[in-house]
Order: C-alpha cells, then structure tokens, then sequence
C-alpha cells in the first residue's frame, strides 16, 4: 500500500515536473553556477573603483571563473533592463542591484527571478544569519521575500559644513527648511524619491505645499557629490542628503570639516537590494553574488569608495554608529515598505494617475520647475 | 532603360532617366553616402514616432498627450525662452573668441601658432563638466574667487554668478570656441592671398581688407560655425546641469530632456514620449537655423576664390598690433584651458574636494594617478577611445568628403536635399541618437549582435560629428574653383581620379583638421555612450563621467588629465603629420 503511495506521489510529481526535487544547497549551486562559466554583476556605482577587488573575492569564495563586476547608475540599468526584458533580450547584468521601489516594482512587473531555496543557502553564505544575528526574512523581508536581498540601508542625513554652521543652528524638521533664515544656504537633490516619503508623516495637500516652500527656499538644485563638493567650498552651509556621502568623505579623510544629523520629524530611508533579473544568462551565479552580497564582509569590500551603512542586519561598525544616531535623534524611520499601510501608498503613488500627478508635484516643488 | 510606347511617355520617365543616369555617374560617392543618407531620416523620424507612443516605442499604444504637456507655462515661457537666450549667447561668444582667434592663427605671422592650435584642441576635451566647475570656483558670490579678489580692492560685495542664463552663455561659449576656430580655419587657410595684396596695392588699410574683402569671403563659413554651435549649445546638458538647469528659473530644454530619461520618481520610468517631445522641440530651432544656413549657402559660387593658377596663401605682418594678439590668445586660452586645468590638477590632488588653503595644500596626494586605472577595470576603456578616436575620424571624413562632393561639385538634382538630410543630424539631440541606436540595437539583436559592440558606439559618434565633419568639406571644396575639376573632367578623367588627385591634395589641411576634430569630439563624447555602453564597450569618457558623478572626483580628474595628455598628443602628431604632407606652400602653421 505504501509503495502504491509513494508510486502515486511520483508519477503526480513527476507530471507537475517536480520529480523529488531535492532542496537546493549551496554546493548545487555552485555547481551550476561553474557550469554555466561566468557572470556579469552590477554593484553600487559609487564602489566602481573596487568592483576588481570583489570580482576577486567573489571568484576565490566560490571557484568561478570570468566574473565581471561593473557599476551603472541604478535607474538607468533597471530602465535598461526592463526595455531589454521587455524587447526580448538578456538584460545587461545577471544580477541587479537597486533601492526598494525599483525592486518591488519590478516583482510586480514580473522581471525578477523567484530564488528557490534561498533561505538555507543564504544561512550557508551568510555569518549574520548562520549566528542568529539576522533572521533570513530580515535580509529578504516582505515584500522582497526570496527576490530581492538587503545589502544595505540609505538614510537621509543632514550633511553641513561644521566651519560654517553649529549643529544646533540646523533645521531640526524638514518643514524647518521653509525657514526664511535658510534661504539660499543648502541645495536640494533633483530627484523626488526621498521627499514623496514626507508624505507619510504630513498630510498630504500640506506637503506638497511645504515642498514648493522647501525648493523655492533652497539655494541650488544639484547632484548629490556636487552638492557636497559646493558644501566643502562653502558655497552652501548644508543640505540634506543619504548619510553615505560624510561616511565615505570623513573616512577618506577624517580632518575633512563635515558633520552630519538627522532629522527629528522622520528619517527618510530606503532599502538597497539585489536581485536577479529575467533572462539572466548566468543566473545561478547572478542568485550566488545577490545572496553573497548580503554579508558585511562582501559590503565592507566597497572600501574606500563607498561606506553604505545596513542599519536593519548589518553588524559592522558603521551599521553600530548610524543605528546608534539614528535612534539618538529620536526620530521615527519613514519607509515605504515598513509596514502595510507605507506599501500601499508607495501602490498609489507610482501605479495610480492621482498618484503620478502628486509625485510630479513633489517633483515641481522640490525643483521649482513647474 | 525604360521602354515606351511609340508616341507616348510614362509621366516623369525622363526624369527618372536623367536621375539613373547621374547615379550611376557618381556612383562611388552616393554608394559611401548611402548608409548615412538613409540612417539620418529615419532617426528624426523615429524621435518624432516616438512622440506619440504610450510606453515602450516597440510597443503598440498612440497618444497626443505629450504634445498637450508642451502648453505648460512653464515650458512656454521658462523653458524655451531660457533655451534660446542661451544658445543665441553661446554662438555669439563661441564666434566673438573663434573668429579672430582663427584669423590670427591661419592668416597672420603670429609666433607659436602650432602650439596655439593644440591648446585650442585640447579644450575641446576638457569635459564640459569641468570648465563649469571650474567657474564655478571662479564666480560666484559665497566663495568666488574673482568675487573676493574684486571686493578686497572694492571693499563692496560682489554678487556676480555663473548660475544665471548669462554665466551659462559665457561658459559654453567659451567651451564651444574650439568648434568655431577648427570649422573657420579650413576656410580661412584656403583663402587666396591675392585678394589681399590686390588691397595692399590699392593702399586699402589691413583693417578694411579684412572686413570689407576677407569677412565676406568667408561669411558661409562663419554662418556655418555660428549655426553649428547655436545647434549644439541647444542640446548640451552638462553645462547647464552644472550651473544650475536643475532647478526651475535656469530650466532649459536638454535639462528636461534629461528629467524625462533620467528618473526623479521612487519607481523610474522614461517617459520615452516626453523624451520625444523635448527632443523634437530641441530639433525645431535646428532646423530653424539650417534654413538660414542653407540659403546662406545658396550663393556659393560666389565665394569659390581658389583657381589653381598661382594660389598662395600668404600671412598678414601684425607689426605691433601682435602683442595685443598674443594678449587676447593667452586671454582665451588661460579662460578656457588654464583655469579648468588648474581645477582639473587640484582635483586630481585631494582625496576630498576642497578649496584652496594651506590645510589643504598639506593634504595633497598622488594616489589617485595610481587608482584611477583599477578603478576603471585597467586599459580596455582607454584602447576602446583611440581606437574609436582613429576609425571614427578616418570613416566620418571619407564619407563627409563624398556626400560634400555631391552637394557642391555635382549637379544632382537632389543635392540639397542630401546636404539638408546630413546638416539635420546635427538637429537630432545626442541623448536622442543614444536612445535610438539602443532600442535599434535590442530591436536588431536577434538577427545582429549590435548592443555592447564598439561598434554601435563609433555608428552614434559619426552621425553625431558627421555634420561638422560636412560644414568643414562643404567649406573646403567651395574655396576650389570649379574650373579645375572641370579641367579634369574635360581631360576624361574618372569621378574617382578626379577627387583624389586634384581635390583632396588641395584641401588636404581641412580633411587632416576636419579628422583631428572629429576624433577630438570622439573622445569627449559621453551623453551618447552611456546609453550604449556594455559589458565589452566601456570607453574612456564614460569612466571619467562614472567616477566623477559617484563622488571620486580625483580619480575622474586624475583620469582626465591623461585623457588631456593623449589628445595633445594625437593633435601633436597630426600637426606633424601635416607639416610632412601640407609643405609650406599650403599651409601657414604647420
């Protein structure tokens, strides 16, 4: 009778092409990934300057040879990918890298590749999970869970000029920056993607209102590391920017006059996470590298060009510094997948027509374009 | 040969006829120009196509919606009156240093012209990025240097700025000078000195010769540059990025082309149809100004000065007025190469970047000259660049050369069309020739392996110079008199014979120049190779703009100071080259 059972159970497995699939280890893993020969990765573009010396680490952890590591800008590679994926081709990387709304959105489009198994070979890779200090749904939370993996945390900080002004001169809320005393002393980044999260700590008609007040009090609109090089000439006194920019300045050069706080209204944060794209050619290796990266050790790698804190699982001891000032500041962490209700407006905004006109509006305020 | 009907004709046969036979008569030039003639079209086409699609422009889905944006009032009254401001101010500044600076070079005695030529070659490369940067530094109201110097002797504020549509104008100006001195030049180097001693005989003032006999003859080259640089100080970004066409009131057309590629939202999506709006509106004003040009050009003839019967090209003595020349040379060069460089040089030193004090002079550090290699993934981008560099210039002049033959030496009834056709590319915004050729690429990968090839990246880099590349050939074949290509014809010598050893030996300098232009533009270019780079086709100024934008400001700089010392020296060599080839006889700094 028990054999009939399990004959059963075979020929019903075998039919739906799960034929006693074992789960898969790591060793299975890098098996295919050494059969398959090769791997093309994206990494943070700010750690450009190290991708040799991760190619390096990569190949000696796991045996695999023609591993190239390359940096593009984040945006640009997810759109690149998506008009690849969507033409039919492989998209350039096998394994992408990107801040939380451009992984999820692609989940929901359906352009990343489901990991099976991931979570006993992530506590194979990973020494955070294998000691306990992070649980595998941490690293891959909902709704990323077995697509996408945290490498690391961007929190909006105020980066100043510690010549120019005392910290206790900064505006302590974000609102604080409609103050007509801070006219024309901080610049603000072009892009809407960390001011649209004020909305889940203000109403939002008031918002966009004390967004335009924020950009037409700001003094410039720039990228980031241009806006930081204007901080240190001083022809700004601050602006508000992802904490990464002082850590990896002041750790090239401690003497350098810069300091950094956060807000106490909300610390606009997002996720950064790797995923694996459709149509990956190597796609084995692209899940290895995407779940090797989650280790502080692979992230400390991105030294000296890039110091990118991971305040949800990572241990090292930046990650100690920043959680540290982060809960000092005493300020909530305002994330769009931090819980259910920060989702669905994420939802609203980037899939909705009222959505897209708010976010347009945040956009028009923040640079005055409009 | 058409058939017909005794007595009665096929409307337009003989036409046909006529046409087939001018074809096959130039044969050899339209088959080179061909593949151009026919790319060029269909990019203006498809940036206009993709005005109208509603998601992917391989996807089906039409829409007026972009069109209906362009009513904001912002865009009307912000957007394109800023554009407009600033390219009419960037010509006219590219034109006021490019002239005289031309003029100098090629017509008179000046010493060290040969140096003068590769310095002004070597701004061409300094990334516009840079020069912005570096006036930044210079002027502005906080930290200004100029602004400090001015008030310590003042005692009064100076607020003067680079961030407003004026400092945008100057910097670009300057940048684009260059274009104006090596478009100008070739004109100015073939220009018959007869004309000039004629005037000296009949005791006309140097200054009246060169306005009232040697200006006109050269106004279709001039018209051609000031043309040439409004149309690109229309679709470049960096500039204005830098200076402040992020933000709302300096908001110019390239700045919100950028914003509908680039993202700004939480969820990134180019909005390929307001990317095709904006560029076809960048295409408008173009077209404007290659209408104006075109019917300059209509009267060329006039201007044909070369004969072939004792053509010299003799230089003016400047007497004492040379120190005031030599004066406004250095003026140009310390405010377009020097200052930049020196920004380029400090850059290159810091690990942080930081303004000069003695703090920081003691923290200075070679260590980004041994960094910058690995942090670019070693050689590869580098060979990638001069072999783009040396195939680029030699294709783009070998079809420039050809498609110009065409439109000033033959009598094919389309040869206007096809000098409109290539003048056009020049309309077509760079970030708009990137785009296309990477949706082509992906479109085409299944048949050919375009994408992540060198070779979609030099295809872009000679459409995008191809129009410069023309106006300098075009420039260059109407100072030759049309008499001596007829001579050869009359003496039954083949179309092919008659290029190489009758036109190319007399305008060889242009072709040598108009090569060692576009190589220099093949460099430099960045906006175009983002969107094409691969995994196997990174290039030089792509890695530059990478560490630069991610915050490794010395190692970018340190990066752009070989770039600088290679490009000096390929101008070095091709001056070389063309002192070997161009003899004293035909040529005045080389």
């Amino acid at each position: 009778m028990l054999a009939k059972w399990l004959g059963l159970s075979a020929v019903i497995a075998f039919a739906t092409g799960n034929a006693f699939a074992a789960p898969k280890s790591l060793d299975t893993l890098i098996a295919e990934a050494q059969k398959e020969g090769g791997l093309r990765a994206q990494i943070i573009d700010t750690a450009g300057p190290e991708a040799g010396k991760i190619a390096d680490a990569f190949s000696k952890r796991f045996g695999l040879s023609n591993i190239t590591i390359a940096t593009e800008n984040e945006a640009t590679a997810f759109q690149k990918a998506e008009t690849a994926i969507r033409t039919g081709s492989a998209p350039d990387f096998d394994v992408m890298v990107g801040e939380d709304g451009n992984v999820f959105s692609f989940i929901k489009k359906g352009y990343l590749t489901k990991i099976d198994d991931w979570e006993a070979i992530l506590a194979a890779i990973n020494p955070n999970v294998s000691s306990g200090k992070a649980k595998p749904d941490q690293v891959s939370p909902d709704p990323f869970r077995g697509y996408g993996f945290l490498v690391a945390t961007r929190d909006e900080s105020i980066v100043y000029n510690s010549r120019l002004i005392d910290a206790s001169d900064l505006p302590k809320t974000h609102l604080d920056l409609t103050d007509t005393k801070y006219k024309g002393k901080f610049n603000l980044p072009p892009w809407s993607t960390t001011f649209t999260l004020g909305m889940l700590i203000y109403p939002k008609d008031n918002w966009v209102q004390s967004v335009d007040a924020i950009g037409s009090n700001a003094g410039a609109v720039l990228f980031p590391s241009v806006g930081l090089n204007r901080i240190l000439q001083g022809d700004f006194t601050f602006a508000p920017m992802n904490y990464l920019y002082y850590a990896t300045a002041k750790a090239k050069d401690a003497n350098v006059p810069l300091g950094a706080t956060f807000f106490k209204d909300g610390i606009f944060t997002y996720r950064v996470l790797y995923g694996v794209p459709n149509r990956s050619k190597h796609p084995a290796s692209g899940t290895l590298f995407a779940l090797w990266m989650t280790n502080d050790e692979s992230r400390e790698l991105m030294r000296p060009s890039l110091y990118q804190e991971n305040v949800e699982t990572g241990h090292t001891e930046l990650d100690e510094t920043v959680r540290a000032s982060m809960k000092a500041s005493g300020a909530k962490v305002v994330g769009w997948f931090a819980d259910a209700k920060a989702q669905s407006e994420f939802e609203w905004l980037t899939t909705t027509g009222d959505g897209s006109k708010y976010n347009q509006a945040i956009g028009q305020g923040l640079t005055q374009r409009k | 040969m058409i058939g017909t009907a005794p007595g009665r004709r096929i409307p337009g046969a003989r036409t046909l006829g006529r046409l087939a036979d001018q074809l096959r008569q130039h044969w050899l030039p339209v088959a080179v120009s061909a593949p151009m003639l026919v790319v060029v079209p269909l990019l203006v086409v498809f940036t206009l196509y993709m005005t109208f699609v509603q998601g992917l422009p391989t996807e089906p889905g039409y829409t007026i919606r972009h069109w209906l944006e362009v009513r904001r009032p912002y865009l009307l009254f912000t957007v394109i009156p800023n554009t407009l401001i600033l390219a009419f101010g960037s010509a006219l500044i590219s034109l006021a240093f490019g002239v005289p600076l031309s003029w100098l070079i090629n017509r008179t005695r000046l010493n060290f012209r040969s140096l003068a030529v590769v310095c002004i070659g070597l701004v061409v490369i300094v990334p516009g990025f840079v020069q912005a940067m570096a006036w930044q530094m210079l002027v502005n109201p906080t930290s200004g240097i100029l602004n400090k110097s001015i008030e310590s002797f003042t005692h009064h504020t100076v607020d003067i700025t680079v961030n407003s549509l004026l400092g945008m104008a100057w910097v670009l100006g300057l940048a684009l000078t260059p274009a104006v001195f090596f478009m100008v030049s070739g004109a100015m180097r073939s220009l018959n000195s007869e004309l000039s001693e004629a005037a000296a005989v009949a005791r006309i003032s140097g200054m009246r010769t060169v306005l009232q006999i040697e200006l006109p003859l050269l106004w279709p080259a001039i018209l051609g540059a000031g043309l040439y640089t409004f149309m690109t100080a229309i679709a470049i970004f960096e500039v204005p990025a830098m200076l402040g066409g992020g933000g709302g009131k300096l908001g110019v057309l390239s700045t919100e082309l950028f914003y509908a590629v680039q993202p700004i939202t939480p969820v990134p999506e180019i909005d390929y149809g307001a990317a095709g709006v904006y560029g076809s509106l960048i295409m408008v004003p173009s077209f404007f100004a290659m209408y104006f040009y075109l019917r300059a050009l209509g009267s060329f003839h006039g201007y044909a000065v070369v004969t072939g019967r004792g053509y010299a090209s003799r230089p003016t003595d400047l007497g004492r007025a040379k120190y005031l020349a030599i004066g406004f040379l250095w003026l140009y060069l310390v405010l377009a190469l020097v200052l930049p460089l020196l920004v380029l040089i400090w850059a290159s030193l810091q690990v942080n970047f930081q303004p000069l004090s003695t703090e920081t002079i003691s923290n200075l550090t070679l260590r980004n000259f041994a960094q910058f290699f690995p942090a670019m993934g070693g050689w590869r981008p580098l060979l990638h660049t001069m072999a783009l560099m040396a195939t680029v210039s030699v294709a783009v002049m070998l079809v420039s050369f050809m498609i110009s033959w065409l439109v000033i030496r033959t009598k094919l009834r389309f040869r206007g069309a096809i000098d409109v056709t290539v003048f056009s590319s020049h309309a077509i915004p760079a970030i708009a020739i990137g785009f296309d050729l990477y949706l082509a690429a992906l479109s085409l990968g299944r048949w050919i392996p375009l994408a992540g090839t060198l070779l979609v990246i030099g295809f872009a880099h000679a459409i995008a110079t191809l129009a410069p590349a023309t106006r300098i050939t075009n420039a260059a074949l109407l100072q030759i008199h049309p008499q001596l290509a007829e001579a050869a014809q009359i003496c039954r010598a083949r179309e092919s014979i008659a290029m190489s050893k009758v036109m190319v030996p007399l305008i060889k300098s242009s072709l040598l120049y108009g090569g060692l232009w576009t190589a220099l533009l093949s460099a430099r270019e960045v906006t175009m190779a983002l969107f094409l780079v691969g995994r196997d086709n990174v290039v030089f100024s792509v890695g530059i703009w990478e560490l630069w934008r991610t915050g490794s400001q010395g190692l970018a700089a340190s990066a752009a100071l070989l770039l600088l010392a290679i490009i000096g020296a390929v101008a070095a060599i091709t001056m070389g080259l063309a002192k070997r080839i161009g003899g004293e006889a035909n040529g005045i700094w080389i």
